[in-house]
């Protein structure tokens, strides 16, 4: 074996890749060859540096944030690993896959109880500062800080605002003429009533864990941020900033992503969710759908306005228990979002929950990026 | 076989993390998920940004592995170390992305964010010249090199990995190799 053959292999040698017939000959060669043991005293030393190079970089702050805004719920594939694991027993609501982020939110909740029980600081009560005015805490003004207690109601008048943390999990704004009531506020269940008023709500706990009750429906918060209003006579609007709420009573239940609003009546519940940004005439068809009398013209406008991105609101209406109903309203939504491969026509109208839920995954009704 | 580099096989992060921890993000827990993130994104992060060489390719890389690894924890079935299957997650999506055609974007300042982020370590003038000499190699050579001598990675497991012929590997890998040491030596 020569120089070149030799230096050649200095390389493989120091990987341990050298037949042991051949290593007798480098290290032969080496005991003579100057150029060659230079060569490997530099790529041993080479090796040494690297092994003493950290084996972590700490990744930008940012990295985290966008990960958990892309897994601030869960994901498709688990919800459908819950459903296999705990399949629902119950079809008590009407939007199918609504009940994926029950089930798996309630299996979070189970997963979660000694966690959070252990981890969320001021059990029981939550502080509150002012913002503007006097907000008051029963018939008492605060000052600068206080504290919200168990059952305790929380009121600013038309001069006042308060910040309220939820625990440790968020923060409510508490806009003016709002009254609001502390019912549950440690653990897994984060409550309160919310009267009349208006909350801006951010919440960073995992889904299911922070809950508004309102005359005309409950308001759950599935990671988001949210703003929340409920009139004296008890109905509601809900616009969603970030994330997704669900909307939910007596069986009826509604999902709003980041950029949608949904609204809600006593004795009714929640309506049916639509993008902000839709047609004027679009949105009153839907409030006229759903709370008004001409429910035949409202559907002939909200087919004939739909945009493709109001798939969201179409979907919802699929669940209509008007059979007709479903078909045009299947046929409209088809058009501007086909259903993927194996959704049909028949499985939808007959309320195949595996196709509902698959084309929602599709329609992206399950993903953070939807907007 | 490859004796020398067995000892820095594929270990991410510190430790293996706990079974309850996994079970718990495989319920859908994202609280434990965000403490499984905290305890590997150093690991991945480092991966990630020794092969592409750039801090806004290394982010987003690393963000697709985590959430790649939230989407298909169900996947995990506890038969082989936990570390091991994110590594597979994070080499596969770190090579996707280095053969994606992408703008021309920043190319890093290793010394300007390699060791800052690194908790409790202070690097040599040495360490932060090889940084930055490994960001500075070509791209397939830098992978190459850091799979196989950073990562552990044998040539057998890096040409199925990369499409590519062992011969290949081997001859990038001395490339790699020579540059750095040139480079180390000016």
């Amino acid at each position: 074996m020569n120089h070149n053959e030799v230096f050649a292999l200095l390389n493989a040698h120091l990987d341990g890749q050298i037949a042991l017939s051949h290593q007798e000959h480098i290290e032969r060669h080496l005991r003579t060859c100057t150029i060659c043991s230079k060569e490997l005293a530099g790529l041993r030393a080479l090796q040494h540096s690297v092994r003493n190079l950290p084996r972590e970089i700490a990744a930008p702050d940012e990295v985290w944030q966008k990960v958990a805004q892309a897994t601030g719920r869960p994901s498709p594939r688990i919800l459908q690993f819950q459903e296999t694991t705990h399949p629902r027993e119950n079809k008590v609501r009407s939007h199918g896959w609504t009940y994926r982020i029950a089930t798996i939110a309630a299996v979070v909740v189970i997963a979660l109880v000694g966690f959070l029980v252990g981890n969320i600081p001021g059990r029981g009560s939550w502080n509150v500062a002012t913002l503007e005015g006097s907000p008051c805490v029963g018939t008492t003004p605060i000052d600068v800080k206080g504290q919200l207690g168990h059952g305790e109601w929380l009121e600013t008048d038309k001069n006042s605002r308060a910040r309220v943390s939820v625990g440790s999990i968020g923060e409510l704004v508490v806009e003016p003429n709002t009254r609001l009531r502390l019912l549950q506020g440690e653990g897994t269940d984060h409550r309160i009533a919310l009267a009349r008023g208006t909350i801006d709500a951010t919440i960073w706990a995992p889904p299911r864990i922070f809950f508004v009750e309102t005359p005309s429906a409950t308001a759950i918060d599935l990671g988001c941020a949210y703003t929340l209003t409920v009139a004296d006579n008890g109905s509601g609007v809900l616009n969603v900033t970030h994330g997704f709420v669900a909307l939910e009573l007596a069986g009826r239940s509604s999902i709003i992503p980041a950029g949608a609003t949904c609204e809600t009546r006593p004795g009714i519940g929640p309506g049916t969710p639509y993008f902000v940004d839709a047609d004027a005439e679009f949105q009153q068809a839907v409030t006229e759908y759903d709370f008004g009398t001409d429910k035949e013209k409202a559907l002939d406008a909200l087919l004939r306005l739909a945009r493709p991105k109001d798939a969201l609101t179409l979907f919802h209406l699929l669940h209509s228990k008007r059979a007709t109903e479903r078909a045009r309203i299947f046929g409209r939504l088809s058009v501007l979002s086909p259903p993927p491969a194996g959704v049909t026509r028949d499985g939808i109208l007959s309320d195949d929950q595996k196709m509902f839920n698959r084309w929602a995954e599709d329609l992206g009704l399950e993903n953070h990026d939807w907007l | 076989m490859n004796v020398a580099y067995q000892l820095v096989r594929p270990n991410l992060g510190n430790q293996e993390p706990a079974d309850d921890l996994i079970l718990r993000v495989q319920a859908g827990d994202h609280g434990a998920f965000k403490s499984l993130y905290d305890l590997h994104s150093g690991r991945v992060y480092a991966l990630c940004i020794r092969i592409l060489g750039d801090q806004e390719r290394a982010s987003e890389a690393t963000q697709t592995v985590f959430i790649k690894v939230w989407e298909s924890i169900q996947s995990f079935r506890h038969e082989s170390a936990f570390t091991s299957w994110l590594h597979r997650v994070a080499v596969n999506t770190v090579l996707v992305e280095l053969r994606t055609e992408r703008r021309k974007s920043r190319m890093i300042d290793v010394l300007d964010i390699e060791h800052e982020n690194v908790p409790g370590h202070k690097p040599t003038g040495t360490q932060m010249d090889l940084e930055q000499s490994i960001a500075e190699l070509p791209p397939q050579a830098r992978a190459i090199f850091v799979l196989h001598d950073i990562e552990g990675y044998t040539h057998e497991e890096i040409a199925v990995k990369m499409g590519l012929a062992t011969g290949t590997t081997k001859a990038q890998l001395h490339r790699a190799r020579n540059l750095l040491k040139e480079a180390l030596n000016k």
